[in-house]
């Protein structure tokens, strides 16, 4: 039985809670049905000059085959992205809304942060009301991720009996014809993320594609079918988005003082907020760093506050938006702006040195590219450390079903008899049973698919049998197809949990 | 039954085999077991077609939806009640097992929200499920994990009767160096020089310790190597025990050679290897240990909605789901010799519902003490209640010939404990099961493409489409664009499908405007093939097309149906025919 963490803490109205009192405690509210939360941090967010955010979903990737792999173009990357965002479902969702003051001794900015953990119903999660599916009322877990969650403590209990249930933007306008299902309390937390929108507000995640594919497909409409379309939709929504992850990546000055160290959400917080992450420990506070505080104050006086812990929602907004902080200073960025004119706006989303990380997020893997949703492109990030070789794939082939003792060498060996011997480049195996091949040249795609199907014919005759390739196609169970085939394997709905299961149930050409 | 009587959790922290022997002495000494469970999932709460039994299910492809729900979903609680009835008197042992699997068993499960919601509600545990539930490998699973994992012993040595002169030279070298380090292990205990010098001697000949032995370690690199080190370790001494080393894969990867110090030493090694096996396979079986102590007993099994619930115990503890109801059954009858179906029990006895004992309380004796901290022991009633309608039936004297009544599962009836747990809803399900007409699937078609309102309005315009439709039907809507239809005279339905494929032209009107029609053979189709996602109407559609047989798609047996018209099937048929 999971311990229940944290008390119910009454605070004064406008005391301040510091993180400063204990290594790592910060109090975070703790929103579930019936609290009250819409009032006060709707004007929290209106003051804030940013408001980060986080997610924690019931999973990630619903069999190993859907988990991103090196070799997966753009539109794969995509496709599995949105899978995941439309069927997973959302456990918390944190917003940590960070308001700048000006230190009346210093005249230094700092800033007020006022982490919140929304605990939410899965029972909403799917937007596709109108849509190809009828299954709205089932989401799936990974099973691994639920035992991560577990690990950290994460209370389902909370999630299944108070979550707070939501109405996406596509289900409210279809749910007119039917008001009983459209309760008040249904679209109030939505409206947090309406107001996040009409604000045009700075959007700060960590790693936060995924975060951000789930906020559409739980509070807008159900994704769009291409990478492109969904880019321009959600900038059209959210139009102000920082990326910490691909700051880091893509920032000189930042790559070098984190070399060689994690850049989890966790790491990055500990290596460059020191003194916020292990206050209380006599580190001498550093001029540059920008001093974040926790109001854990509370008008109504009975809400309840636990202290944050490493991947509960609202505990993880709040450490990327300190990672932010800390990374402005790094880029050069000061906070006066954010106090001195009030005629501006949004001071930060339109600063020189931020602007060019803007709406760049990095994506599900590191292909070297970077998301830019301002212009809904996928383009080349230069400054990405690349870790693997650049993949054609237009020379890549997808077997599977093949024997489950034929191994990489085995395969490379038998093709290098017919095609050469550095005819292969390299061959990825998706699982158990299946594989990408990379040959060397494009026309050896069509050879081995055209190989395959005569071999196929003259199935009794001994050329076929002694024939080096025979070796694959043993068992007469392994089909085979070109990189387009992968793709439409990957875009069927289902899930089973071996590759050649799903090839063969989607009806895939072969 | 008291609301206060005590059932038995068991979480990973309490299932040692000390318990499993317990219940199995429970077992032992009573009649019979009663099985309940609880899932991701509730198939009367589904809202969707391929989740829900609709009226015109048969027992075939009800059994593939539940096949598809054993595969989606996950069981979370299995509640088992041994019980024996004495006289007037029952006495129960109800334990409740909280399950979660492993990434290994289950990479990701579905579940449907509103139903977790509903259990969370009634106090449901997830927390206690998740942080703390036992998990289990399937019959097939673990043979196939034993296959990766084998044991360390069980290794034959295949002497090769001619060895190359490679593998004598590789022989020698490795006799020489084990032969010279076994010669180190017999002098060490003996050695004047201390400690230290032991050490270091230890440290040169790559000396480790397995356990309290020392021991070496032989990297392998081919089966041959493997079969070739085994034969020279048997071949120097009987105190040497090799231990072949196996990496995830259960690839051999390097042999451990242990040094015994005598017989007895030997023969403990081995013992402690074999516990330690036990304990692996216990806590890799995991709850696995329960079903097969329950199949073992042999004892018959009451429980209720058993379509659904054996399936899914089939496919978590027993084996992937074969794609036909008569081999699931025949594989089931292996393992669970006698089911007892409540929900058949009831259909059966429906004629006698009011020789059904209203005034009688059930008896019950449940001899566990409540816990010291007696905390959430009110998990897994649900198997009480099976025993409190089994007695119930009981006392009907209908099953004095109980032996009839076994294996025969009622797979259209799915019903919630909840209601008929209690006296008045079992009569009045008792009541219902009459108003249930009988029909068989050649009275069906299919019906889609149409644009209506209502059901009422649908049937207005199939009047007018052809005049079969003025004879007398009903007529469900099953989702937004698709309907079934059931005429009361045989025959009609061959007549109006005849109708369909030359597209005679009283038909004309129909199809022009879109609307298809199609017979039972193609909702079998898309069942069997797995045509599950979209819309109903996507999938007869999807299967008509593929279909260059010309035939009017008629089902492929006579099979009959219970045709329920309480049955409500979209939320949106606000209007009733």
């Amino acid at each position: 039985m999971a311990a229940r963490r944290g008390l119910l803490l009454r605070r004064p109205l406008c005391s301040m809670a510091t993180s400063t009192s204990r290594k790592g405690k910060v109090e975070v509210k703790q929103v579930r049905r019936g609290d009250s939360y819409h009032d006060s941090l709707t004007s929290l967010i209106q003051s804030a000059s940013f408001v980060a955010l986080d997610a924690e979903m019931t999973g990630v990737a619903s069999t190993p085959w859907r988990d991103s792999f090196e070799w997966d173009s753009a539109d794969v990357r995509f496709l599995k992205l949105r899978h995941s965002a439309s069927r997973f479902a959302l456990l918390q969702f944190g917003l940590c809304p960070f308001i700048p003051q000006r230190d009346a001794s210093s005249g230094v900015v700092s800033f007020v942060a006022h982490p919140h953990t929304f605990h939410l119903s899965p029972s909403s999660s799917s937007s596709s009301s109108e849509g190809d599916y009828d299954d709205d009322d089932e989401f799936l877990c990974q099973t691994s991720s639920l035992h991560f969650l577990a690990t950290h403590r994460h209370d389902f209990n909370t999630s299944l009996r108070r979550g707070l249930s939501y109405l996406s933007r596509a289900r409210e306008k279809a749910a007119v014809a039917a008001p009983l299902l459209c309760t008040e309390s249904a679209i109030g937390f939505r409206h947090l993320i309406d107001l996040l929108s009409s604000h045009n507000k700075l959007i700060v995640g960590h790693n936060c594609i995924l975060d951000i594919a789930h906020m559409f497909d739980k509070f807008i409409a159900p994704i769009p079918s291409t990478m492109e379309q969904f880019m321009k939709e959600v900038h059209q929504i959210f139009p102000n988005v920082i990326d910490t992850k691909h700051i880091m990546n893509a920032n000189r000055t930042v790559q070098l003082l984190m070399r060689n160290k994690s850049k989890s959400l966790s790491s990055a917080f500990s290596s460059l907020c020191p003194t916020i992450s292990s206050a209380g420990y006599h580190r001498s506070v550093r001029a540059s760093d920008v001093n974040v505080k926790v109001q854990a104050h509370d008008d109504e006086g009975s809400s309840l506050f636990n202290s944050g812990a490493k991947h509960e929602a609202g505990y993880d907004a709040f450490m990327t938006g300190c990672v932010f902080t800390q990374l402005c200073v790094h880029l050069g960025i000061t906070f006066d702006q954010c106090l001195s004119d009030p005629s501006i706006s949004d001071p930060l989303q339109s600063n020189v040195k931020l602007k060019p990380y803007l709406n760049h997020l990095y994506p599900t893997w590191n292909s070297g590219t970077v998301l830019d949703f301002t212009t809904g492109t996928e383009k080349p990030e230069g400054t990405y450390k690349q870790k693997y070789p650049k993949v054609e794939l237009k020379n890549i082939v997808l077997i599977w079903g093949f024997s489950s003792v034929l191994k990489y060498k085995n395969l490379k060996g038998c093709i290098a008899k017919v095609f050469g011997p550095d005819s292969v480049i390299s061959v990825f195996f998706i699982d158990a049973t299946a594989a990408l091949i990379q040959f060397r040249k494009e026309e050896f795609v069509k050879d081995f698919l055209a190989l395959k199907e005569s071999l196929e014919r003259r199935k009794d005759d001994p050329i076929s049998i002694l024939h080096p390739l025979s070796v694959i196609f043993e068992g007469g169970n392994t089909k085979a197809g070109d990189y387009n085939t992968y793709k439409d394997v990957i875009a069927c709905n289902q899930s089973k949990v071996l590759f050649k299961d799903q090839a063969d149930g989607s009806g895939v050409a072969c | 039954m008291s609301s206060h009587t005590v059932i038995k959790q068991v979480t990973k922290s309490t299932f040692t085999p000390s318990l499993l022997r317990e219940l199995k002495s429970h077992i032992d000494a009573c009649d019979f077991v009663s099985l309940s469970s609880i899932k991701t999932f509730s198939a009367t709460s589904a809202s969707s077609w391929r989740r829900r039994l609709l009226p015109f299910d048969t027992a075939e492809t009800a059994y593939l939806k539940a096949k598809l729900a054993a595969e989606s979903f996950q069981i979370l609680n299995v509640s088992i009640c041994p019980f024996r009835v004495d006289g007037s008197k029952v006495v129960a042992f109800p334990y409740n097992f909280h399950l979660f699997p492993r990434e290994e068993q289950s990479y990701s499960f579905s579940c449907q929200a509103s139903y977790l919601e509903s259990l969370a509600r009634k106090g449901f545990d997830f927390n206690l499920c998740i942080y703390e539930g036992i998990s289990y490998l399937s019959r097939v699973q673990e043979s196939l994990a034993k296959r990766r994992n084998a044991s360390h012993l069980d290794f034959k040595v295949f002497s090769k009767s001619r060895k190359s002169v490679a593998d004598s030279l590789f022989m020698e070298r490795i006799k020489a160096r084990i032969q010279y380090w076994r010669k180190s292990c017999l002098n060490s205990n003996k050695s004047p020089h201390g400690d230290l010098a032991n050490s270091l001697r230890q440290l040169i000949l790559g000396t480790q310790l397995h356990g309290e032995r020392p021991c070496m370690t032989i990297d392998v690199c081919s089966d041959n190597q493997l079969n070739l080190i085994l034969e020279t370790v048997n071949g120097i001494s009987d105190s040497l025990v090799p231990l072949v080393v196996r990496n995830s894969l259960g690839t051999p990867t390097s042999v451990r050679v242990v040094f015994t110090s005598s017989e007895e030493d030997k023969s403990a090694l081995l013992s402690d290897i074999d516990h330690a096996e036990e304990e692996q396979n216990f806590n890799l079986r995991g709850f696995r240990e329960v079903m097969d102590l329950i199949s073992n007993s042999q004892k018959p099994i009451v429980s209720i909605n058993c379509l659904n619930d054996f399936a899914f115990f089939h496919e978590k503890f027993i084996a992937p789901l074969p794609p036909s109801l008569h081999e699931f059954t025949c594989s089931l009858k292996m393992v669970f010799p006698k089911i007892l179906d409540l929900g058949h029990l009831m259909k059966e006895i429906g004629p006698l519902k009011n020789a059904m004992d209203t005034s009688s309380s059930l008896n019950l004796e449940v001899p566990f003490q409540a816990d010291r901290d007696g905390g959430q022991s009110n998990q897994g009633r649900n198997a009480l209640k099976i025993i409190s309608l089994f007695v119930k039936l009981n006392y009907l004297h209908i099953c004095n010939n109980i032996e009839g009544y076994f294996n025969i599962f009622h797979p259209t009836a799915c019903m919630e404990l909840e209601s008929v747990g209690c006296q008045d809803d079992t009569n009045t399900y008792l009541t219902h099961q009459e108003d249930i007409a009988k029909l068989g699937v050649h009275n069906l078609v299919f019906l889609w493409g149409f644009n209506a309102a209502s059901s009422l309005q649908l049937k207005d315009k199939l009047r007018k489409y052809h005049p079969i439709f003025h004879e007398n039907f009903d007529l469900k809507v099953i989702d937004r664009n698709c309907a079934a239809i059931a005429f009361q005279r045989q025959g009609a339905v061959v007549e109006l499908l005849k109708e369909i494929k030359p597209r005679s032209s009283s038909i004309e009107n129909m199809i022009s405007d879109g609307v298809i029609i199609a017979g039972f053979g193609a909702y079998e189709k898309v069942c069997r093939m797995g045509l599950w996602d979209g819309r109903l109407a996507d999938s007869l559609q999807t299967v008509v097309l593929s279909d260059n047989t010309n035939s009017p798609l008629l089902a492929e047996k006579s099979t009959e149906i219970c045709w329920d018209n309480e049955v409500m099937l979209d939320q949106n048929e606000y209007l009733k025919v």
